[in-house]
């Protein structure tokens, strides 16, 4: 679904953002994402042997992100921050290691609930009274606060259990809870827009 | 000895201090695979064996050694409390062990053995083997702990039968007279020959006689060399065909095992091969983090949608406006006086057409006939009016800069194109889950049948010591050879015998000749001594004879009781035991009319408890002594209605008796039991029960997780 840039028309807000680098709080590289990521070891060495199942750092943030989304629950960054030098629009393209799959998609849902959770006045952003370059960093500050509310939420499980991410189902384990919640809240609401029975 | 308690510490999975009390009739320990039995039988089996060494890092508890920081110690301990002969005794046999500083390993202290007298006045410390070898001696020991219905399979060794009347035979020492009295005959008829050869009348006689005599005797203890060096090479050929026999039936069993496991590792591979559990990466890769997407969506579109609507309702505000605002602005210069003009399209388009039909001005009334002013004025605002709207299409400028918020539209019908596949995320989730549940179930059952599989492998070596798991899978030298060999041997020791009994005759007729010399000499003394210890030495002989065969019936009669309770009203046939040519004790069933019966597992294995049974009572009431027995899964191949009927059987015996016992467990899910306690109420035991389970949780990959849980149940 990726819109294709044309040169004769300005750029997307998606490429906009797409472009865009996110942070994450630097405390949490040792503590949280190398333990469970093979990060910093570079693309193509991804090392299976350590028991890892996730390849970039910026994976970690995906997951981190999208438990913060589905909690919606954010937590401002503290202290120094960093970036994973790889912006949006290469995550999740074609993977180099065994076994994995593209997952370019996962970008468009990011972007859509970065536009769904960040107040920003769109109109004034169409007026052009609101610059893009301040609307897209709002909407990588939601990113980043949904994401660290969830690195925080993954250093508590850490702490808990330094092996708790060997499992394979760690992460599904966290995910399934809010998964039913979301969905029953969903379903909730789908049936009361659905119209009254004529009976 | 009646055990009253064990207890057991930092033994492989019992990890701390553990404590079973012991029934003086029945204790049940009942554990699923896994949980502790057979560990708590190697512990009493490691506790039995009096020849301490120091190999014994491997019963080390490793949950026990990962609790420990490096350079702490803790002991491994199993010991019984017990009664004898009315006093109290214990034996404790443990050892300590450190975790190295490096926290690699672990070093061990040499092991302590000991044994207590309780009196009153406290605890008497002694050796521990030696109290244990006289209050439970090793022979014994022999029959008191039996792993699996294989191991019952020890009374067909060749030593049971010899040890067994050693240890029951009322006149156990009668070998020793027995070899007096021939020693004494030998003199006496020495004595006998002299005084005859001193005597000049028939010394030519006499030492003819005595030649022949000493020939015969000669040739007689060749023979008897002879007869017993046949009965050795017999036994030994009869030991090898035991042990052959026995590997020749392992060796069939261990490659039906091992074909059945080659067939469960096979699915156990396949099963595996469809567990897609990378959840982890399943969750980016095929975009199951969506699956709480949503409500997210649906955010994004009302606010997206709100958006465009306010979008476009300014933007029209914006076009509507900006149209009238130049309008007026057009009409306000046409007007002289400066006064405010009517909009631009009042009286609208149609009004001004009609009045211009109608050559007059309907606003004031003024006539207006072609040419003339009014008319003019009319015309003229009538074109201003029409082309004040295509200015104001060419000249109003686009109100929204950006174009943002149609792109986000443009996303959100992309998106709403999706959703039906996104919707279905979750449910994938769950399908997904339950799938590799179900598989896991499998997977594990099938785990289970291999640990099963593999644990009989190891039973079923146990049973031929010495004989590997390869060589019992390769085919074994057929048995014709030895067969043939010991056939030979029982076929000459048959010979010797009937010509040793032809030597004693005919050295006994000599002898009688020569006895006639004696009459009426000095000699006639020594003659009528050595008949007196021939008599001695025969009555000794035909008395152990006699002694073994009762000792046999008495046996075969106790233990046909036994086999009788434990099968009633079952066909059970009638125990028949005997000893071989080679003085091996043999047991078999046989018919009504005397033929042998093949027992299925069940009835040979109450065949073997009977007898065993059988040895205990004996050992009772002849030695007045007791000993308990432990069990080790000794129901295996019962069917249910059986085993109800065994315990029962078993729970009404005066016998101390330990089964350790997958039996009264109901499985409720996978590796998952429940005790029976219908079952067990239904049996009404008066014995004592008890639960072992492995403590929950714990890592099924790690060792040093795992620790047995002891609960009384009864």
């Amino acid at each position: 679904m990726a819109i294709e840039k044309d040169p004769t028309t300005p750029e997307t807000l998606y490429n906009i953002w797409a472009k865009r680098n996110v942070y994450f709080e630097v405390d949490l590289e040792e503590s949280v994402i190398r333990k469970i990521a093979d990060y910093g070891s570079g693309a193509t060495s991804y090392n299976s042997a350590k028991g890892f199942s996730l390849g970039g750092g910026y994976e970690v943030y995906i997951l981190a992100f999208f438990i913060g989304l589905y909690a919606n629950k954010r937590r401002p960054i503290e202290g120094d921050k960093k970036s994973f030098g790889q912006p949006i629009q290469y995550w999740g393209n074609l993977e180099k290691r065994c076994g994995r799959k593209p997952y370019s998609k996962l970008r468009d849902y990011m972007f859509a609930a970065c536009i769904a959770r960040t107040d920003i006045d769109l109109l004034a952003l169409e007026r052009g009274d609101l610059s893009v370059s301040a609307a897209v960093s709002a909407m990588i500050t939601t990113m980043d606060e949904y994401a660290n509310y969830g690195l925080h939420q993954l250093l508590d499980k850490l702490d808990d259990d330094k092996h708790f991410f060997t499992n394979n189902s760690s992460f599904l384990s966290i995910f399934i809870p809010l998964f039913k919640e979301l969905n029953q809240s969903y379903d909730n609401l789908e049936d009361s827009d659905q119209p009254e029975s004529l009976d | 000895m009646r055990i009253q308690s064990i207890e057991i510490k930092n033994f492989r999975s019992y990890v701390g201090q553990n404590r079973f009390e012991i029934n003086p009739g029945l204790t049940l320990i009942i554990g699923a695979n896994g949980e502790g039995k057979t560990n708590l039988y190697d512990a009493m089996d490691w506790l039995f064996e009096t020849n301490v060494h120091n190999d014994s890092k491997r019963v080390v508890s490793k949950k026990a050694v990962a609790s420990l920081n490096p350079g702490e110690t803790e002991e491994v301990m199993v010991a019984i409390d017990f009664e004898h002969n009315d006093s109290k005794y214990r034996i404790e046999k443990s050892f300590s062990f450190t975790k190295t500083d490096d926290d690699s390993d672990i070093r061990i202290s040499p092991i302590n053995f000991t044994g207590y007298l309780e009196e009153a006045s406290g605890r008497v410390p002694t050796d521990g083997a030696r109290l244990l070898d006289n209050c439970f001696n090793a022979s014994i020991r022999h029959f008191s702990l039996m792993a699996g219905e294989e191991s019952l399979k020890v009374l067909n060794q060749h030593s049971t039968l010899q040890y067994l009347i050693h240890t029951f035979s009322a006149i156990r020492h009668a070998e020793k007279f027995t070899a007096f009295t021939k020693l004494a005959s030998e003199l006496a008829q020495r004595a006998n020959q002299n005084a005859i050869s001193k005597n000049a009348k028939n010394k030519r006689e006499s030492d003819r006689m005595t030649r022949e005599i000493e020939d015969l005797t000669s040739r007689l203890r060749q023979q008897q060399s002879q007869l017993r060096n046949k009965q050795n090479e017999a036994r030994n050929y009869a030991t090898q065909i035991d042990a052959i026999v026995n590997s020749s039936e392992a060796s069939a069993e261990m490659r039906a095992f091992e074909s059945r496991l080659e067939k469960l590792k096979g699915e156990r591979a396949q099963c595996q091969a469809r567990i897609h559990e990378n959840y982890t990466v399943a969750l980016l890769d095929d975009l199951l983090v969506l699956g709480g997407i949503m409500p997210i969506l649906g955010e994004y579109s009302q606010k997206v949608a709100e958006a465009e609507r306010r979008r476009r309702k300014e933007e029209h505000d914006y076009i509507r406006k900006e149209g009238e605002r130049k309008a007026i602005k057009k009409i306000k210069l046409e007007l002289e006086n400066g006064a405010t003009p009517l909009p631009i399209y009042a009286p609208d388009e149609k009004f001004m057409r009609e009045m211009l039909h109608d050559h007059i001005c309907k606003v004031c009334g003024t006539p207006a006939p072609e040419g003339s002013a009014a008319y003019k004025y009319i015309q003229d605002k009538l074109n201003a009016y029409l082309k004040s709207l295509i200015n104001e299409e060419e000249e109003t400028k686009a109100y929204f800069t950006n174009s943002y918020i149609p792109q986000l539209a443009k996303r959100e019908t992309l998106i709403n194109n999706e959703k039906a596949d996104i919707a279905k995320i979750f449910q994938q989730v769950q399908d997904l889950i339950e799938f590799n549940e179900s598989r896991k179930k499998q997977l594990r059952m099938l785990e289970e049948n291999i640990a099963q599989v593999e644990e009989d492998q190891r039973k079923l070596q146990a049973r031929v010591p010495g004989v590997s798991k390869e060589v019992l899978l390769n085919n074994f030298v057929n048995l014709t050879n030895w067969n043939k060999y010991k056939s030979e041997c029982e076929l000459k020791i048959v010979n010797l015998e009937h010509s040793i009994d032809k030597l004693e005759y005919d050295i006994a007729q000599k002898r009688e000749g020569l006895n006639k010399l004696a009459k009426n000499t000095p000699a006639a003394i020594y003659s009528k001594i050595a008949d007196a210890f021939v008599c001695i030495q025969n009555a000794f002989k035909s008395a152990l004879i006699r002694n073994k065969t009762e000792f046999i019936l008495e046996l075969e009669k106790v233990a046909n009781k036994y086999l009788a309770k434990l099968n009633v009203e079952d066909f059970k046939g009638t125990i028949h035991i005997y000893a071989d040519v080679t003085g091996a004790m043999r047991i078999s069933l046989i018919d009504a009319d005397g033929t042998t019966i093949d027992p299925n597992k069940a009835l040979e294995t109450t065949m073997y408890m009977s007898v065993l049974f059988a040895v205990s009572e004996l050992t009772e009431i002849k030695k007045d002594d007791e000993y308990p027995l432990l069990f080790d899964a000794p129901t295996s191949s019962f069917a249910v209605g059986k085993e109800k009927d065994f315990f029962r059987i078993i729970d009404n015996l005066d016998k101390q008796i330990i089964i350790v016992t997958k039996s009264f467990l109901q499985e409720i899910g996978p590796n998952k039991y429940n005790l029976d306690h219908k079952l067990l109420e239904e049996l009404n035991l008066n014995g004592s029960v008890y639960r072992i389970e492995k403590q929950k949780p714990f890592d099924d990959k790690n060792q040093a997780t795992i620790q047995t849980i002891i609960t009384k149940v009864r």
